[in-house]
């Protein structure tokens, strides 16, 4: 008898860890977002829901980093990312890794 | 050039008598008719004279040898208008040809100034994901704009 209740006991909390984790793992849904990063995330908001935990952390650090940049930043910011695009992928690998040792 | 009597040898054809004879004056006198043709049969001299008037009236009706003048006239009237409809008749055409090529040559320019479309939603996510989630990277690559186009001149 106490060992069916143990086993209850096991069940219930799985149970309830199961369908806690998921909120948890998920991360904040988009009306928890703030203006700003409603604004700058605007584009993922349909997918907002659908994201992994990390891929919306990284996303938000994304955001806050950009807002925090001046509009010629901003603007360098994206001219660069469209110079990347267009670069060779050994001159990619370059940067890549230029920008690693950078951070060392 | 002696104008003489049908009646008498050796004697040539009036003027007159050759312009009845063409004009058909004397086909009521069968006498006379056959007196000149006969005539103008043996006689060279009038042969030639009756000649040179079928070259100058051959002359005079390029076209239709048979028609009258007025009759002339109206064909050579008919064929200018009928070249005139010729040429006229190609001018649809040709606009035609032109509105084409004009249309061509407009949509080539539209096509070639026209900004490009604005991106879709998807392509924005896209561009926007793969900004922010490497956001460090391209701030790092702006704030060394200067010096990575130095080395990639170098390179």
């Amino acid at each position: 008898m106490r060992s069916l209740a143990r086993h209850i006991g096991i069940a219930t909390l799985s149970a309830c860890l199961v369908g806690i984790t998921p909120a948890f793992a998920a991360g904040p849904g988009w009306n928890q977002l703030s203006p700003t990063e409603q604004r700058i995330l605007s584009p993922h908001q349909g997918n907002w829901n659908s994201y992994s935990a990390q891929k919306k952390q990284k996303l938000r650090y994304g955001a806050q980093r950009y807002q925090n940049l001046n509009k010629q930043q901003k603007q360098n910011v994206q001219q660069q990312h469209q110079n990347y695009k267009k670069l060779s992928p050994q001159e990619k690998k370059r940067l890549r890794e230029e920008y690693k040792r950078s951070l060392r | 050039m002696q104008t003489v009597n049908l009646d008498t040898e050796h004697s040539h054809l009036s003027d007159e008598q050759l312009d009845q004879y063409r004009a058909g004056l004397l086909d009521d006198e069968p006498q006379t008719l056959t007196l000149i043709e006969s005539h103008l049969a043996e006689c060279s001299a009038c042969q030639r004279r009756q000649q040179q008037w079928d070259v100058l009236a051959q002359n005079l009706r390029p076209t239709a040898p048979n028609e009258t003048l007025e009759q002339t006239f109206e064909s050579q009237r008919r064929d200018a208008l009928q070249a005139h409809r010729r040429k006229s008749s190609y001018l649809p055409a040709i606009a035609i040809a032109a509105s084409v090529f004009f249309a061509i040559i407009g949509v080539s320019v539209f096509t070639v100034t026209q900004p490009p479309s604005a991106p879709t939603e998807q392509q924005i996510a896209v561009e926007n994901t793969e900004i922010l989630d490497d956001i460090d990277f391209y701030i790092w690559l702006s704030q060394n704009q200067s010096e990575n186009i130095s080395n990639e001149g170098n390179t």
